[in-house]
């Protein structure tokens, strides 16, 4: 275990940055009138550690040695801001309760399912506690920048190997895989935090946030489902379902890598859009934002998720009729299909650049694929239905988007929430199906990784389902 | 301004603290649906599983004789062991290149074919040595054929060897190889038994196949395939297969009794799930086990001597205290690989927070005037040091760098780049003058980004 002396600064490296998003979640929300403690309890932990991230980045840009009590006594500033504000004004705020009878026995399955998910962290906690850095990438691509900065007590540049060995400085680094130089350096920088805490770079308690980052999740979702009148029961049935996932699980005690993060902030970014859709609220379409922020900052592939997002957030906030939407998605295709023939290519000022010229489609940060049919089925096939990965996600899926298709109608178009998570889902099946990417989904290196994006927004639309309706 | 609204959701628990009397009566008419449905689908899977097992051995011999070899009835080629009671204990284990291994073999005759399962008992203290089995046929009796055995915690487990193309022929010799993690690693060889195909021992062998410990490998954060081997059958598929027919049973229930019940499919979906989750689970705590005896009670350093990478961890912390300088320097690292390759990673994982450069075989072309020092994983083809004039030696001898060996063992050497040879001024042109190295460009800077 860590130092007694280390244990001050975990507890505020772990619960500081979840009260302060809490907080200031609450702040946003309230004035929704649509919001309940789980939505703060997960979403505030997102928005607190993205905010932790911010105030690192900050401090570091105002040339302040990087000290983990003096960020946490701006963070903590940050919370007091708002507590302060919360006692100048004396209106209390205005409570509201929504009773909802629950059957004893549904209290009693709930009750089942919330051991096993206890049993299930419990374990992963131990093994994450025990068990040094294992999992590659974390290793390899994420961790190496945050033990530099721990060491150096500021955020120094990692440049390209060709740059780094023409550097005539001391002041910058590599990494052993060229492109992680340029991967986003949020991750590294919720290492980082539990790093400075602990005082320690190799210590596993660097990692708690990896099994935290699920639960917190698993809260929002079941307070997000409520909220759309979900019923318990089936709310709690949706949290064990995505928690107990096996997939999700291993990126959470093999801890590390960015993946799980993006799937928590997208996902999270989903229930945001279906209440920003519900009420137009501002509060919600602000927290959409946040989310497809820190989405974007989070690793490459999460900028193309943030845009489908705005895209989707957009669509709300314009509710344009579906004629002129159809009009405007049939000048979309004009436009792919004259791209195709005679190229296009636009700079994005923050997001680079994107076109499609050649059969070789450029998009932003991420870089150009050439498009080419790459035949993955099987790969898609074995992990869906024959690998534990999902355990039976991808075989009750099938069923019900059979259901819902037929008994929604072939011809509406799907509520902007799931067009999101389509959209995910489809920016991964054209990576893998028609870039170089494929064989990454040959031999299942990032498959699964991408697969786990929508699959938090898939759980939440899949069970929105059930809304407001006496199933038990 | 107006107050805003915050609304929470407070459940209530409805039926007080009455008792389960006030369990709704349709509730547990539901529940029993469910359960009804499901186990009617695992009864139906289970007669298919029982016909399709007759249609796979018709034809075969089924009054052949179970072979069953007694652990003390095996002898050690490998390693050394003794008879204890009906088993085999391995007393010592062979050690050969920091590898501790030990076979015992059964010798004896039978056509593998009549033999499509192995029944196995072999005792250690889990998660003890790895184990294969191993066999010889008279086709090819050179040939020493072996195929994974699980490790179970001293429990009865079986190997369906009918999937294993290698199991045909006359096999001659039959036995158990082990590399142990420790010199201490108990291993006893209770019994192994051949054994004709039937129900049991079919079913028995997919249980081996998804209970079996499989552990954590560096692709475990990639996939998952929740069996000993991708060629085993899935216990998803199954649950997949056990769900649509309990499915199938409640639709066809309700045609007959009031309707399709809600409730009851939620369960018949839920319970499935479940169970694989329960598998997993299993996985999960074996691994934990396994953690704890590998990890449990150690510093962080001893941790890392302890893990899979101990050896890198070892040879990189003594560099790092014991040669390198403090603060931190700039060094490169060279090793015989492409790509990403773990050793060579890890290396520099545990180097940091020096500057490391992780490219190649051979030193790079440019940017040697701001190196300092020079670490060689490992051998390196072609790349040498010579002692006599201080030069690593590479291109057959055409390239050459002047450097000071200040470090050597067998994880690798560490050079310092001659300080002579480098400019004081780090902003100038690449003043390092391996002979002709500007002029004639240096290959090995080979970058690979796979991975």
């Amino acid at each position: 275990m860590i130092e007694a002396s280390a244990a001050p600064g975990l507890f505020v490296a772990l619960f500081l940055p979840w009260l302060c998003g809490c907080i200031w979640v609450r702040w946003l929300l309230r004035r929704t009138k649509r919001c309940n403690a789980f939505i703060v309890l997960g979403q505030g932990y997102f928005a607190g550690m993205f905010l932790t991230t911010l105030v690192i980045r900050l401090w570091d840009l105002a040339g302040s040695y990087l000290n983990f009590w003096g960020i946490a006594a701006v963070m903590a500033c940050i919370a007091a801001l708002r507590v302060l504000l919360l006692i100048v004004r004396t209106q209390p705020a205005g409570m509201q309760s929504a009773n909802a009878a629950i059957p004893r026995w549904q209290i009693a399955v709930a009750m089942l399912l919330l051991a096993l998910i206890a049993w299930r962290y419990l374990t992963l906690l131990q093994e994450l506690l025990l068990r040094p850095l294992f999992a590659w990438d974390s290793w390899m691509n994420w961790v190496p920048k945050a033990i530099v900065w721990f060491h150096s007590g500021a955020l120094v540049n990692f440049i390209s190997p060709e740059a780094w060995l023409q550097y005539p400085g001391s002041g910058a680094y590599t990494l052993g895989n060229r492109q992680a130089t340029f991967y986003p350096i949020t991750v590294p920088l919720i290492q980082l935090w539990g790093m400075l805490a602990v005082g320690n770079w190799d210590h596993s308690t660097v990692y708690l946030p990896w099994l935290m980052a699920p639960l917190a999740l698993g809260l929002a979702l079941f307070g997000h489902l409520r909220l759309a009148g979900v019923p318990f029961l089936f709310a709690v049935i949706a949290c064990y379902l995505l928690l107990s996932l096996p997939y999700l699980n291993v990126h959470s005690v093999l801890a590390g890598y960015a993946d799980i993060w993006v799937a928590s902030a997208f996902g999270l970014a989903v229930c945001a859009l279906y209440e920003w859709r519900q009420t137009r609220h501002w509060a919600w379409g602000a927290l959409l934002l946040v989310l497809a922020l820190f989405c974007s900052e989070l690793k490459e592939p999460g900028l193309v998720l943030a845009m489908i997002l705005v895209v989707c957030g957009a669509r709300v906030w314009f509710a344009l009729k579906p004629t002129v939407e159809l009009a405007l998605l049939g000048l979309v295709g004009i436009v792919l299909a004259l791209a195709l023939v005679i190229g296009i290519r636009v700079d994005v000022p923050y997001l680079g650049q994107f076109g499609l010229q050649g059969g070789v489609m450029e998009l932003g940060r991420l870089g150009q694929f050439e498009l080419e049919f790459h035949d993955v089925s099987r790969p898609f096939l074995k992990s869906f239905y024959v690998m534990i990965n999902w355990n039976l996600l991808w075989y009750l899926l099938l069923p019900y988007a059979l259901y819902r298709i037929f008994r929604g109608g072939l011809t509406r178009i799907p509520p902007d929430e799931v067009l999101a998570m389509l959209g995910a889902i489809a920016f991964v099946g054209v990576i893998f199906v028609f870039s170089k990417y494929y064989v990454a989904a040959l031999n299942y290196v990032t498959l699964n990784r991408a697969l786990l994006y929508p699959v938090p927004a898939l759980i939440f639309c899949i069970f929105l389902g059930f809304k407001q309706r006496v199933y038990l | 301004m107006s107050t805003p609204t915050y609304v929470i959701v407070r459940h209530r628990i409805d039926g007080g603290d009455k008792g389960m009397e006030n369990v709704n009566p349709p509730i547990l008419v539901m529940l029993s649906r469910a359960l009804l449905a499901l186990a009617t689908s695992a009864l139906l899977l289970f007669i298919t599983f029982v016909v399709y097992l007759n249609f796979r051995i018709a034809g075969t011999d089924e009054h052949v004789a179970p072979i069953a070899i007694a652990g003390k009835s095996m002898q050690a080629v490998v390693g050394s062991a003794e008879s204890r009671g009906e088993a085999l204990a391995i007393t010592a284990y062979h050690a050969e290149q920091g590898e501790l291994s030990a076979a015992a073999v059964w010798r004896g005759r039978f056509q593998a074919a009549d033999y499509p399962l192995l029944a196995y008992q072999i005792g250690t203290v889990f998660p003890g040595p790895e184990f294969k089995l191993i066999w010889r046929t008279t086709r090819d009796p050179d040939v020493l054929h072996n195929t994974q055995l699980s490790v179970a915690d001293n429990e009865l487990s079986w190997l369906d060897l009918s999937r294993i193309p290698e199991w045909q022929g006359t096999v001659v010799e039959l036995g158990v190889y082990a590399f142990a993690n420790a010199a201490d690693d108990a291993l006893s060889i209770d019994h192994l038994s051949l054994e004709t195909l039937g129900w049991h021992g079919a079913l028995a062998s997919h249980w081996t196949d998804w209970t079996a410990f499989r552990g954590w490998t560096t692709r475990s954060i990639n996939f998952l395939y929740g069996t000993v081997d991708e060629h085993a059958l899935s216990p998803v598929v199954v649950a997949a297969a056990w769900t649509a027919l309990a499915i199938g049973v409640l639709l066809i229930a309700g045609l007959f009794a009031g309707g399709l019940q809600p409730g009851a499919l939620v369960a018949v979906l839920l319970v499935p799930w479940i169970c694989v989750d329960l598998l997993w689970q299993r996985e999960l705590m074996s691994q934990l086990t396994q953690t704890r005896s590998q990890f449990a009670g150690k510093t962080l350093e001893q941790k890392h001597l302890a893990d899979i990478d101990g050896n890198i961890y070892r040879y990189i912390t003594r560099l790092k205290n014991d040669v390198l300088p403090k603060t931190p320097t700039r060094v490169i690292v060279l090793h015989n690989s492409q790509g990403h390759n773990f050793e060579r990673l890890k290396a520099q994982y545990y180097l940091l927070p020096h500057r490391v450069y992780n490219f190649g075989r051979k030193p790079p072309k440019s940017g040697l005037a701001t190196v300092d020092y020079i670490l060689v994983l490992g051998e390196i083809p072609g790349l040498e040091f010579d002692l006599q004039t201080s030069k690593l030696v590479w291109k057959k001898g055409k390239r050459s760098l002047a450097v000071e060996q200040v470090d050597k063992e067998s994880m690798g050497a560490l050079f310092r780049v001659a300080p002579d040879r480098v400019a004081p001024d780090r902003g100038a042109p690449d003043r390092v003058a391996p002979d002709r190295l500007q002029s004639r460009g240096v290959e090995g800077g080979h970058h690979d980004d796979r991975g």
